[in-house]
């Protein structure tokens, strides 16, 4: 079977899932995920201690999916737990274990999180990151030191299309790419004309996007995300379809459809962020 | 200007319990602009401290307390006095050039919390961190102070409708940053990366400047 990598580098589909670190050791509700998904996608993201909550760390998790579950994973690694020293460790240790994709976030603020007052370390950025990985593949660590070995690491970022203004945000994706980000992962995608246009601003960097895709489980769940997550609008039409429906399955999964339909032309392949919902995923994989 | 803020009640009573001649000494400058200091509040911290017991026998203030050798000088002024406390109204560094000169127990009532700029009467904005690699020149306002993760290449996923996650009341350092240049048709200077920081100031403890 061909690798996340190689797909993309064939410019081939691909079909990614999040998998949301849990708040312990137990792994029945991510194995059953994976066991739902694993003929459908080609790769699983694993959460990195999300919306700054304490979880098992996203290497640990990807290292058992890797070694006990046979699936490729992505470790996503944030800037806000770890100094620069932790950062390289653990890209040297994720590729000991097997690991070959990595999706490089900023994190969130502690202060949205579980543990609070935590010190936030953003000793680097997600673009110096991207340039440390790059420094790696080469052979030598930030500090100009010549590694024993050196790691071979697909690296992403993330990119919310929706986000107003656009304009920084399109300023710090070119960095992105310039620093050394193979693919990028998005923000869930609603407001599928935001994304298009998002898309056109980007389109001479010829870097392959890969567009969040989530479903909306009920009217209230739609509403909440839209007034909860920040940078997720869930526009009007959509909260109103959700409202008026009879059959919220059928409806968000007309919806999703529609979403993907639209992006398609635009896109590297869905990364879906569903929220227990993964068996309906084949679903609409099928219909695509 | 240094901004201080009082400490809870609570913690104040508890340090000074075992005291109960108290001198103050307060600093007239940056404390003083942000009402933890200056004559008005000495005055009224006398009265307080005095409704619970305690005894002012000396009070004075001083015209910068960061200035160790201007507390050296005016402290003389109540050295004949008999006194249990000293009570700094100062920010860290006022408050350890009294430590350094000022004899027994000396008591801070303050946190010091940021350097800031005043744009208007009682208003204090943070605006410098003293990273001691100032990018001003490039952003013109300071990310490492104003974003609150202090990132330097960008705005972060939490940027929304131009406000920040951690405080949706406050714009976005990035989207300031990025309107003010755009004003100036000069957003090619933050379009370059932003290396991590490299300088001695960061590491701590930081070396002293000795002239």
């Amino acid at each position: 079977m061909k690798s996340f990598r190689e797909r993309i580098e064939n410019k081939e589909m691909v079909i990614t899932a999040e998998l949301f670190a849990p708040k312990g050791i137990d792994m029945t509700g991510i194995k059953r995920k994976v066991e739902i998904l694993r003929e459908h996608v080609h790769a699983f993201n694993v959460t990195d201690n999300q919306r700054a909550t304490m979880r098992v760390g996203s290497l640990g998790i990807c290292a058992w999916l890797e070694n006990k579950m046979n699936v490729e994973t992505i470790f996503q690694l944030n800037c806000r737990d770890r100094n620069r020293l932790a950062l390289q460790s653990d890209l040297l240790s994720a590729s000991l274990l097997g690991i070959k994709n990595v999706l490089v976030i900023t994190g969130d603020h502690p202060s949205v999180g579980d543990h609070k007052h935590s010190k936030a370390v953003f000793d680097l950025d997600s673009v110096q990151l991207l340039s440390v990985i790059k420094e790696l593949e080469r052979g030598y660590d930030f500090s100009g030191n010549e590694l024993k070995g050196s790691p071979t690491i697909f690296s992403g970022s993330t990119i919310n299309p929706a986000a107003t203004p656009i304009e920084p945000h399109v300023i710090k994706f070119k960095k992105k790419v310039e620093a050394g980000a193979q693919f990028f992962q998005t923000q869930v995608v609603f407001e599928t004309d935001k994304f298009i246009k998002f898309q056109k601003k980007i389109k001479n960097l010829n870097v392959p996007v890969i567009a969040g895709i989530s479903l909306l489980k009920n009217y209230e769940f739609a509403k909440f995300l839209d007034d909860t997550v920040p940078g997720l609008n869930v526009p009007e039409d959509l909260l109103e379809r959700m409202k008026n429906s009879k059959d919220y399955k059928k409806e968000r999964i007309e919806i999703a459809c529609e979403t993907i339909q639209k992006l398609k032309p635009y896109v590297a392949g869905f990364h879906f962020m569903v929220f227990g919902l993964e068996k309906e995923i084949p679903l609409i994989l099928e219909r695509m | 200007m240094i901004v201080t803020r009082f400490k809870s009640e609570e913690e104040i009573y508890n340090v000074l319990k075992p005291f109960k001649k108290l001198v103050f000494i307060g600093c007239n400058i940056c404390a003083a602009e942000c009402n933890t200091s200056g004559e008005k509040i000495l005055k009224e911290y006398k009265e307080k401290f005095e409704q619970k017991g305690f005894e002012v026998v000396y009070s004075m203030l001083i015209e910068g307390m960061c200035n160790q050798n201007l507390v050296k000088r005016d402290i003389k002024k109540f050295r004949d006095i008999e006194y249990d406390a000293v009570i700094s109204f100062a920010c860290g560094a006022g408050t350890q050039s009294v430590m350094r000169v000022g004899g027994k127990n000396v008591i801070t009532l303050l946190n010091t919390i940021y350097l800031a700029r005043k744009p208007r009467v009682g208003s204090f904005t943070e605006s410098c961190i003293m990273c001691g690699d100032c990018m001003l020149n490039q952003t013109m306002v300071c990310p490492k102070t104003r974003c609150s993760k202090g990132i330097t290449n960008g705005p972060c996923g939490g940027s929304v409708n131009g406000c920040c996650e951690v405080d949706p009341d406050r714009k976005c350092a990035w989207v300031e940053i990025y309107e003010k240049l755009e004003e100036k048709g000069e957003t090619w200077r933050i379009e370059k990366i932003f290396q991590p920081l490299k300088n001695v100031n960061e590491s701590k403890p930081r070396k002293d400047l000795n002239k």
